[in-house]
């Protein structure tokens, strides 16, 4: 079984910088860590490969301090990590990071399960989990709370839903995305650290897995961020007190002051 | 004896600290009649919850011309009785003299109230990159006062030492109802550091603090725990040893055996790895000076020797979530043994370094005589090791032999009765039979220059 588990390295706080000119994430400076739906990912693909053997690859985009991510992954019992860094992959919106990760699984062949977090805290999107199946024509099922059955061919999962969950049975090659009630993940052992500390993280560029330079990146970006900027607040409201007549009168006044009747 | 809080006597104290800071209905004194100790209560005839200094002072001048008892009272987390008002009279508590006055970066001290509490001052300190390193595990409901009168440990003894090398400063009102101050914001004192030293771990016995100064330090940048579980509990302390022979100056090296670990999961709700063994925990911590990879070398390092010294395997725990986790667990232990499991009583016997394979043998045997279970965890790192014999409604007359044991166990092994938690009320029999009589009676002179009509704390210790 060769299961891809795609992590991205987010910063760890939710005061985040944004760049003015660009209105993108300044990442330097600010303490990284894998995107906590991510480590559902990782572990659940771990316990998969524990029971069915196989190969788990810790797949992710990002600039070269991502490597970290990758070497976490590899700490917690992913096989390998492999770095898509390229200056090109730079302003990537999620259309065209789906597309860069779905031509890294690509390259590593003979891929059956693909594995991502639900979603990235930082984008808060959802949107490049189903963007891979998509590029790579796999079916998609998002919101995976647990993984009943698995065998090399197929598998049937539970996917969450609002007051319940559908079971659905799914052949593989797929992608699931997974939310934290699907497993506990582990602490990293000493040897997973030491082997992470050895491991050598594969890097590959645009070039290495054959992408379209029109997809990638800015230029391969449909979404364009002309702003980002925090809602101003809300004002505080007012509660008008007392009998049901006279605070009804109350808030007919207030009304009428502000010409709303 | 002492006289009652009549009418009157209350009128006269409300006259001292306003009407809102005298409290003599059952239901508002009640939860001051008992602390974390098992089955003692002690109900005050009132509690009294001074803002100031001035009116600290006022209320000893009034309980000393009056002849009533005055109980000073932190977060209520002792566990020997010591905050109980066993001979009536007013309870002083410091829930309102809870303010940090100063934190002054320059000199690393902070000044506070004795009502703040401990978890507070470093949370407090960290804002300017200054780290307040006494954790005892009741951190965020003991206070500062409590501490300075217990001379409060915790788990990071072994690499930061106890309040004790903390505490600067004091202002205080002793049994006279004369007030006092020593120390300050200073490091090096040999001029007026040594009653510091007496008061502090008096239990309130001598002198009520009014308000304290506290070192401060650096804050460690980087930490990580390291847990490596062992079938065998024999072989964590060999294990600590081991790590202690490395010199890689740990914070905490804790034990957890398998018992505590068991009820700490069902308690806690959350998962543990490893839970059918028993584990050891060390915390790590560094500055800034070290980088990131000559860290993780040392992470290496204490994770290699477990291993050799027979782990079944190590984790380590590096994100803030996870480490949130093991405290979580760790800080839950009292409160989960009780709960699962019962606990009948809790010794925090200490002994040297180096006997306690032999202080765990002879906890493992009480227990095996007496059918009683033991939950036992504590400081590896500095012999302060807290067993707990489990179950519920024992005989006092079983409760009694097995207290015996326990503590003639340590002191066989030149150890202490206690490391941390104190003498307060259940360990007075067994402090007077077991201390070296000179040494009693020096005490009892010592409370007699500080406290002549035995008006502070009465009936514990001694």
């Amino acid at each position: 079984m060769n299961i891809v588990v795609c992590i991205k390295q987010v910063p760890d706080t939710t005061e985040v910088k944004i760049n003015p000119e660009t209105n993108t994430l300044i990442r330097e400076g600010v303490e990284s860590i894998i995107n906590p739906f991510d480590t559902y990912a990782i572990e659940e693909g771990i316990r998969i490969k524990e029971k069915l053997n196989g190969e788990v690859t810790a797949l992710s985009m990002g600039p070269p301090q991502a490597e970290e991510s990758l070497r976490q992954a590899v700490a917690l019992g992913a096989d390998k990590g492999v770095l898509l860094t390229d200056r090109n992959f730079a302003g990537s919106d999620t259309w065209a990071t789906a597309y860069t990760l779905a031509r890294g699984i690509k390259k590593l062949k003979d891929v059956d399960l693909v594995i991502c977090g639900k979603q990235a805290i930082d984008g808060d999107t959802a949107q490049v989990g189903p963007g891979i199946a998509e590029f790579m024509g796999i079916p998609c099922i998002t919101y995976v709370r647990k993984i009943e059955e698995i065998d090399e061919n197929k598998m049937r999962v539970h996917r969450m839903m609002e007051g319940g969950y559908h079971i659905i049975d799914v052949p593989l090659p797929a992608l699931i995305t997974v939310v934290k009630e699907i497993n506990e993940p582990r602490m990293p052992s000493l040897r997973g650290k030491m082997n992470a500390r050895k491991a050598e993280i594969e890097k590959w560029t645009a070039a290495d897995i054959a992408c379209e330079v029109n997809n990638i990146g800015q230029m391969g970006s449909p979404t364009w961020v002309d702003k980002i900027f925090a809602p101003p607040r809300r004002e505080k409201g007012v509660i008008f007190k007392g009998e049901p007549a006279e605070s009804a009168g109350k808030l007919i006044e207030a009304l009428k002051e502000k010409k709303i009747v | 004896m002492y006289r009652k809080l009549t009418e009157k006597r209350i009128k006269s104290l409300k006259s001292i600290t306003g009407d809102n800071n005298v409290l003599t209905e059952t239901a508002d004194i009640e939860k001051y009649s008992t602390d974390e100790s098992p089955d003692l209560k002690y109900m005050p005839e009132t509690v009294l919850t001074p803002e100031n200094h001035r009116q600290v002072l006022e209320i000893a001048r009034y309980a000393v011309s009056e002849k009533f008892a005055l109980t000073p009272r932190g977060g209520g987390t002792s566990l020997t009785g010591s905050p109980l008002p066993v001979s009536g009279g007013a309870v002083i508590s410091f829930e309102k003299m809870n303010n940090i006055l100063d934190i002054d970066t320059s000199s690393r001290m902070a000044v506070l109230q004795p009502g703040v509490i401990t978890g507070d001052l470093d949370r407090q300190a960290a804002k300017y990159g200054l780290f307040y390193p006494v954790n005892p595990a009741s951190l965020d409901s003991c206070t500062l006062g409590g501490n300075a009168a217990t001379a409060a440990g915790g788990a990071n003894t072994v690499r930061y030492g106890t309040t004790r090398n903390y505490l600067s400063g004091i202002k205080a009102v002793d049994g006279n109802a004369a007030e006092w101050q020593a120390g300050g914001k200073i490091v090096k004192n040999s001029t007026d550091q040594q009653l510091l030293q007496l008061v502090a771990g008096s239990e309130g016995t001598l002198s009520i603090f009014t308000s304290l100064v506290f070192r401060l330090t650096e804050r460690p940048e980087k930490n990580a725990w390291i847990i490596a579980p062992f079938r065998d509990t024999a072989k964590v302390p060999v294990a600590a040893a081991k790590i202690f022979s490395l010199s890689l100056n740990p914070t905490m090296v804790e034990l957890m055996d398998r018992l505590t670990l068991d009820c700490c999961r069902k308690y806690t709700g959350e998962k543990i790895e490893f839970d059918e063994y028993s584990h050891l925990l060390i915390r790590l911590d560094s500055g800034g000076h070290l980088s990131s990879s000559a860290f993780q070398d040392i992470l290496f390092t204490a994770g290699q020797a477990c291993l050799q010294a027979g782990a079944e395997d190590v984790l380590i725990a590096e994100s803030a979530a996870e480490q949130e986790k093991i405290w979580k667990i760790r800080s839950s232990i009292h409160d989960a043994i009780k709960e699962t499991c019962g606990s009948i009583f809790e010794e925090d016997v200490t002994v040297p370094v180096g006997q306690v394979s032999q202080l765990l043998t002879e906890a493992r045997n009480i227990s095996e005589s007496t059918g009683y279970e033991t939950a036992v965890y504590g400081h590896l790192g500095d012999g302060n090791i807290h067993v707990n014999f489990t179950g519920r409604n024992a005989p006092a007359k079983k409760i009694k032999e097995m207290k015996k044991s326990i503590f003639e166990a340590a002191l066989k092994l030149g150890g202490k009765l206690s490391g941390e938690h104190g003498i307060g009320l259940t360990k007075k029999d067994y402090f007077c039979r077991y201390v070296d009589p000179s040494y009693v009676n020096l005490l009892r002179k010592v409370k007699k220059q500080f406290d002549p009509e035995n008006i502070l704390n009465p009936g514990k210790i001694f």
